[in-house]
């Protein structure tokens, strides 16, 4: 089920929502939230939901062994079989990970690579895997490191991992920044409010934005390798999907931080304007936060970080870059976009650049050329192949692309004023000017009222857009 | 509980009340077609879309998204396409025509060995291919691919009838003969065409012989109801964006005596043309997001059709393979003769050859729109089954 279906807005909500209200007691709520989590998954992967069930169990019951193995003082035999059990917690949850979402690609490189004829395993991707797994690695970790106490009821801990707001598109949630939520928490109107907003917010930037900006961007990238794909073209679709990932995808974060303040939880923010960055590191800094930090967290930081000779931090570096190109899809492309990014992360951190340009036309001409790698790197991850996005590429800078045609003309009169939405709403100026518009007005009738007349036009017309059965994709099949 | 209820939480209290409303508005039809994905074992996927297509307030939605699109200047609107002189169609791109051909002039052939008579027509398409009113930039290949499977037909000997051709030659104005909320031809194009295949089939034997008055407009009552029609591009984008077009009823205006028979639905309707082909409550449902006016004329599109004269007509048995356009040819095509089989093979699954083998026609014809020319048009073109 998709946040973005009449289902999930007209049924699944309202009943969860009324549910939640109705029942009395932290425990019941939790219950609720886990029955609703378990049938919002069961939904749309009916046979998955057992997968998501044995992650469950399987976390439960290693975190129990991690933290019944801590003992008080040094003891090496508990020490190592605590070490042992969060290794096995490693390969439980890494291993199913590799099971569904890399071992055709393993076999389809073994196969190319030593001539091996090994037939590729019938699995279909279970929808967020990449997401929640990470979740409940971030818990055994957790409770190894004593950051977080061991959940000792199954039921708070099947929550944490299958809460549905961010199941299937995060943010991802570390444990140690929810658990005394699961415990304990309140929801208060004015939070209910915000969560009401947020959501909408979100809802409007996947339905109104994201799911617009989409058809010039998929026109180019289908068109990439047939030969007809314009420079024109191909530089509109790029710049399209640059906006539509990152509506789609912030759309889809606040509508998860929305959805949990509603039912009184607090998640960390995951975007924060990234594309007013000024520089790669900053971007990365803005742009997914949730999965940079837990990056950061677990594989960055017991690496050493950077306070480590040059050579270990480049290997720091690339091995975070690694990983994250992986985690965003099983196919080359994906690792190609990952290094690319560690390359220029790591040419920041040893060069000093943009901080060492002294003048503000070098900062500016950085932060653009900056926005320029971004929307080539965009177009190497949603491309439908490594090829296709070389082919992008090239027509962008003239190579080998098509006589121009009006097709491009005809998708950006279709799509312009998206397009400077998009624009514009990926700034923060809109919000700032309106945060200085309610300062010191909150109370006000009028402003009251017209900020629910405009959170309502945007809930009727994403609505409207729903109903009409409007181009709908969901693009995160990947993770 | 108070705090909540205050002003300051307008914004939720609607959100909330929104919710509910619909909530109890579409739980039921929610839980009837979530039954129906179990029972069936249709899957949640289906059982979504059906619910989405019972949506409280569907039509008013649809209508509001028309209207902001129409707002935004849009010219494509949920895959239909607004063209420069205010109709809408969907298009067709550049296709494969070999398999197809192949499989048509197969079907010529096995025809030719029973020596049964077979004419493909080419029926119009909403596009002109000499005038096609697109945006710029939007291209549609419905006639050329129309023109290359032709070709290939006439290559094998295989007999074709173009309409386009036939349209052209009498100098009419292709554009006003469709419905501009629907990529269909309206009752008056359909009994033109019905005019034109009779006339070919004469020309090609004389013993397919008719009355003139049948395919003359002159020889039928005709009652206009005004914005009667929203068409299926027009269902999909609402009357803010396209207005509902009026239909015309044909009725002759010399006596008929019909037999309409639907083996499959056991339908069987005894009478005149009026009590027979036409089915005047479609044009009384209220819903025009669900309902198609255009099946005023037969009632719907059937897997089998027959209808007999039971004036007689000529005397010839026909059997017609054909798509949503023959709707509007069916009922004034059957007129010229004693029964004719009218066979949608995107519904039929039964055995083609063996069904001509049994019944034996005096000629099978193809009537197919050039938008129907695809290899996975739903079984359109597998004709050996």
């Amino acid at each position: 089920m998709l946040f973005s279906s009449s289902v999930f807005l007209f049924i699944f909500l309202p009943a969860v929502l009324l549910g939640h209200f109705l029942l009395r007691g932290q425990r019941a709520r939790n219950l609720l939230l886990l029955a609703a989590s378990l049938f919002f998954y069961a939904w749309g992967e009916p046979v998955y939901v057992l997968l998501m069930l044995f992650s469950i169990c399987a976390n439960y019951l290693l975190g129990r062994g991690i933290d019944a193995k801590r003992g008080r003082g040094i003891d090496a035999k508990r020490g190592r079989g605590r070490k042992a059990l969060l290794v096995l917690a490693v390969v439980v949850d890494l291993g199913i990970l590799f099971v569904f979402k890399y071992l055709n690609f393993t076999i389809e490189n073994l196969n190319a690579l030593l001539g091996l004829r090994i037939a590729p395993v019938k699995l279909s991707l279970p929808i967020g895997i990449s997401f929640f797994t990470f979740q409940a690695l971030s818990y055994c970790i957790d409770v190894y490191r004593g950051t977080a106490e061991v959940q000792r009821n199954l039921l708070d801990l099947g929550l944490y991992i299958s809460f549905f707001p961010q199941l299937i598109a995060g943010p991802i949630v570390r444990y140690n920044t929810v658990a005394q939520q699961i415990r304990s928490r309140s929801v208060d109107a004015e939070g209910f409010q915000q969560g009401v907003k947020r959501f909408i917010l979100g809802f409007a930037k996947k339905i109104l934005l994201a799911n617009n900006l989409s058809i010039a961007a998929e026109e180019a990238f289908s068109l990439a390798g047939t030969g007809e794909l314009t420079t024109a073209l191909a530089w509109l679709g790029s710049l399209s999907y640059s906006l539509q990932i990152y509506f789609d995808f912030s759309g889809y974060s606040d509508m998860a931080i929305g959805l949990g303040r509603m039912f009184g939880f607090r998640f960390e923010e995951n975007f924060n304007y990234p594309y007013i960055s000024r520089s790669v590191s900053e971007f990365w800094k803005r742009w997914h936060i949730s999965l940079g930090r837990w990056f950061r967290d677990y594989i960055y930081f017991p690496l050493g970080g950077s306070r480590v000779s040059k050579a270990k931090l480049l290997r720091n570096l690339f091995a975070v870059w690694l990983f994250t190109g992986i985690w965003h899809g099983a196919a080359w492309q994906f690792i190609v976009w990952g290094l690319m990014y560690g390359l220029l992360v790591a040419f920041e951190k040893l060069s000093g650049v943009p901080g060492r340009l002294r003048t503000r036309a070098g900062r500016g001409l950085y932060a653009a050329l900056t926005m320029l790698i971004v929307n080539a790197g965009w177009v190497l991850f949603g491309a439908e192949s490594f090829a296709g996005a070389l082919t992008q590429l090239g027509a962008m800078l003239g190579i080998h692309a098509a006589a121009p045609s009006a097709l491009a003309g005809f998708l950006l009169r279709e799509s312009w004023v998206f397009l400077a939405a998009g624009v514009l709403f990926s700034t923060p100026v809109v919000s700032r000017a309106l945060a200085k518009l309610r300062a010191g007005r909150e109370d006000k009738p009028l402003l009251i009222l017209g900020e629910t007349a405009l959170y309502m036009l945007l809930l009727v017309l994403c609505v409207s857009y729903l109903a009409m059965g409007s181009h709908n994709p969901f693009i995160y099949f990947n993770f | 509980m108070k705090r909540f209820f205050s002003f300051r939480n307008l914004t939720a209290l609607c959100f909330l009340l929104f919710l509910l409303v619909f909530f109890a508005l579409g739980l039921k039809p929610f839980l009837r077609e979530a039954y129906y994905a179990l029972r069936w074992g249709d899957g949640t996927a289906q059982a979504e879309e059906r619910f989405d297509e019972f949506l409280p307030g569907k039509e008013q939605w649809v209508t509001l998204n028309g209207g902001v699109q129409k707002l935004l200047g849009k010219r494509e609107v949920n895959a239909r396409y607004l063209l420069d002189n205010g109709q809408m169609t969907y298009i067709i791109p550049e296709l494969d025509m070999s398999g197809i051909a192949a499989n048509t002039a197969g079907l010529a052939r096995a025809l030719e060995e029973r020596d049964i008579p077979f004419l493909y027509v080419n029926l119009l398409f909403k596009i002109d291919g000499e005038d096609k009113q697109l945006p710029a930039g939007v291209e549609d290949y419905s006639n050329e691919n129309a023109d290359r499977f032709l070709a290939i037909l006439r290559e094998r000997g295989v007999d074709c009838l173009d309409l386009r051709e036939r349209e052209k030659a009498e100098g009419l104005d292709h554009y006003s003969r469709f419905f501009p909320s629907d990529h269909h031809w309206k009752p008056e194009t359909g009994l033109w065409a019905a005019g034109e295949v009779a006339a070919a089939l004469r020309e090609r034997d004389p013993s397919f012989s008719f009355d003139p008055a049948i395919f003359d407009l002159e020889s039928y009552d005709c009652q206009t109801h005004e914005k009667a029609l929203l068409g299926s591009c027009g269902r999909r984008v609402g009357t803010w964006y396209i207005a509902p077009d009026d239909l015309d009823v044909l009725t002759p205006k010399f006596e008929t005596r019909l037999r309409f028979s639907v083996p499959s639905k056991d339908l069987l309707r005894e009478g005149s043309f009026a009590e027979t082909m036409l089915f005047p409550e479609i044009l009384e449902q209220r819903d025009r997001m669900n309902s198609d006016s255009y099946d005023v004329y037969c009632g719907s599109v059937y897997d089998h059709l027959r209808i007999e004269n039971l004036q007689g007509g000529s005397g010839k048995r026909l059997l017609v393979l054909d798509d949503s356009f023959s709707l509007v040819v069916v009922p004034f095509f059957s007129l010229a003769y004693a029964q004719v089989d009218y066979l949608d093979l995107r519904l039929w699954d039964g055995d083609l050859l063996a069904y001509i083998d049994e019944t034996q026609p005096d000629a099978v014809l193809i009537l197919y729109n050039p938008g129907a020319l695809e290899d996975n048009n739903l079984n359109m073109f597998e004709f050996f089954r």
